[in-house]
């Protein structure tokens, strides 16, 4: 039997947080994959918008204390919901010219960035799928 | 050689957690490119009785509230051995349970993308040569 997931001794419920790294994370591998010419079929279309509106209401419901804690975070959850906003804009057809992907680029670096560097994801590895 | 996605393959998710179900069905629904299933209940699964729409793949939560997803892995496997079927769990003692009763692969929550993208590239990615 294949066995994928948590360590044992770390086993416990999918968190809210949890779920919203994890959609960041698909999200960020959806844009790059877009980037890099990668075809989207119409469930894939689908299902970059449903991730990219989810990110987006999510950062929205965020209590203004939690969302502003301080400048990075908020910064942080403002640019997970530009890229969310991005994300559903490709996905919808919209056209991407030079200065939008080279947008779209840097706030995708930026994000891993804070993941790596201020959230503890030391895992990179996620982005090779794209 | 390159990787391919199986055919029309059919994918069920079923877990009473609507956060954790649509997760699951937005990253696998974006790995294949097909239409992925969302159940909340396991009996919703088991009492299908169209064997046309019977999935080639089932992701289950063990604690379902109208029975357990051991249940439904053996009422699965009975009715469709080649079905492919993975628990999940937040509980390590459901390990060797799964195991015992003959699950495919156990993913132990909380699990990340990866974890969903390795079940993937297992039980749904076929190679061309």
């Amino acid at each position: 039997m294949l066995r994928r997931g948590a360590p044992a001794d770390q086993m416990g419920l999918m968190k809210d947080q949890d779920i919203f790294l994890e959609r960041l994370k698909l999200l960020i591998i959806m844009t790059k994959a877009y980037l890099r010419g990668y075809p989207l079929g119409d469930r894939r279309k689908a299902a970059v918008i449903e991730n990219a509106r989810y990110i987006f209401y999510r950062v929205l419901q965020l209590p203004a204390a939690e969302s502003g804690k301080n400048t990075v975070e908020h910064l942080f959850n403002q640019r997970a919901q530009l890229l969310a906003v991005m994300a559903q804009s490709f996905a919808e057809g919209n056209p991407v010219g030079g200065f939008r992907k080279k947008a779209i680029e840097e706030n995708v670096a930026w994000i891993c960035r804070h993941l790596a560097e201020a959230l503890g994801v030391s895992k990179m590895e996620f982005l090779q799928v794209a | 050689m390159r990787d391919i996605i199986k055919e029309n393959v059919k994918i069920t998710v079923v877990d009473h957690d609507r956060l954790t179900r649509e997760f699951i069905v937005n990253v696998l629904m974006y790995c294949v490119n097909r239409e992925v299933q969302g159940l909340e209940l396991g009996s919703q699964l088991a009492g299908d009785p169209d064997a046309a729409r019977q999935p080639d793949l089932v992701l289950a939560e063990v604690a379902l509230p109208d029975m357990s997803g051991f249940e439904l892995l053996k009422n699965v496997k009975r009715q469709h051995p080649e079905t492919v079927f993975v628990l999940m769990s937040d509980r390590p003692r459901d390990e060797t349970r799964a195991a015992r009763l003959g699950a495919d692969a156990f993913l132990a929550k909380p699990f990340g993308i990866q974890d969903l993208f390795d079940l993937v590239q297992k039980f749904v990615v076929g190679q061309r040569r």
